[in-house]
């Protein structure tokens, strides 16, 4: 995965161990990966360190994932960023919510993180082919 | 409360069908109420469960490639864990599909009475 290796993707998750699981995941196949825990923090992160694919939670400790999503959309206009939600919440309505903010690819925990892994690389590659 | 409305679709079991007016006049709440408390409660209780089960799917995942192969038990105990993660999943997503199920019920049957 050479041509993924530069791509820098951005998790925000609440749950430590999981997120750490998660970088360790992406970090094995080539990408750099930034965590944070919070929304606010993220979106900073992502105003200086522009991600090119972020992967959301969506219950955070300071605000909701949703209006994390939105955010980060005009943070990165007009740049594309591929958003992927992963969260716990599975309901139908959650999912409409989560992809009316703006999400590209809904998962839902518990979710092989291999899967995962390759929905990452798919996304960016639809970037840069796109 | 919630033993009693949820099945393991593993076991082939379906949820119980409780009665809607027995419960409501036990918590004094109306039924549409009462619908929409459980799924809210529904939805708060498969999130704080799946989280850790994603941790341990996780786990699991990142282990298995570090372990000895042995003589097959340890292959076998790593699916046991896999299994049990997926068990739970499926009760979870059976608590929501009848919590939401019963509430969709509820809200045609509300839009129903109102034509």
């Amino acid at each position: 995965m050479s041509g993924a290796a530069r791509k820098r993707i951005l998790i925000v998750e609440d749950e430590e161990a999981l997120a750490r699981f998660l970088q360790l995941e992406l970090e094995s196949q080539g990408f750099e990966v930034r965590t944070a825990e919070r929304g606010a923090p993220a979106l900073r992160d992502a105003a200086d360190h522009r991600p090119d694919l972020a992967i959301l939670d969506l219950r955070l400790p300071d605000m909701s994932g949703y209006d994390v999503c939105r955010e980060l959309r005009r943070l990165c206009s007009p740049w594309p960023i591929p958003i992927v939600m992963f969260t716990a919440m599975g309901r139908p309505i959650d999912r409409l919510r989560g992809f009316s903010s703006g999400a590209d690819v809904y998962l839902t925990k518990p979710c092989d993180l291999a899967e995962l892994g390759r929905t990452v690389s798919g996304l960016l590659e639809e970037t840069l082919t796109a | 409360m919630v033993q009693t409305l949820v099945a393991d679709p593993a076991r082939g079991e379906e949820p119980p069908r409780p009665d809607p007016a027995r419960g409501s006049a036990r918590l004094g709440l109306p039924v549409s109420d009462r619908w929409e408390s459980l799924s809210d409660l529904a939805a708060g209780l498969a999130h704080e469960v799946r989280n850790p089960l994603a941790i341990i799917q996780a786990g699991v995942a990142f282990l298995a490639p570090h372990l000895p192969p042995a003589d097959g038990s340890v292959a076998r105990a790593l699916q046991d864990v896999r299994q049990a993660v997926d068990r739970i999943d499926a009760v979870l997503e059976g608590l929501l599909r009848f919590s939401d199920g019963r509430e969709a019920d509820r809200t045609q049957e509300e839009e129903r009475k109102r034509r």
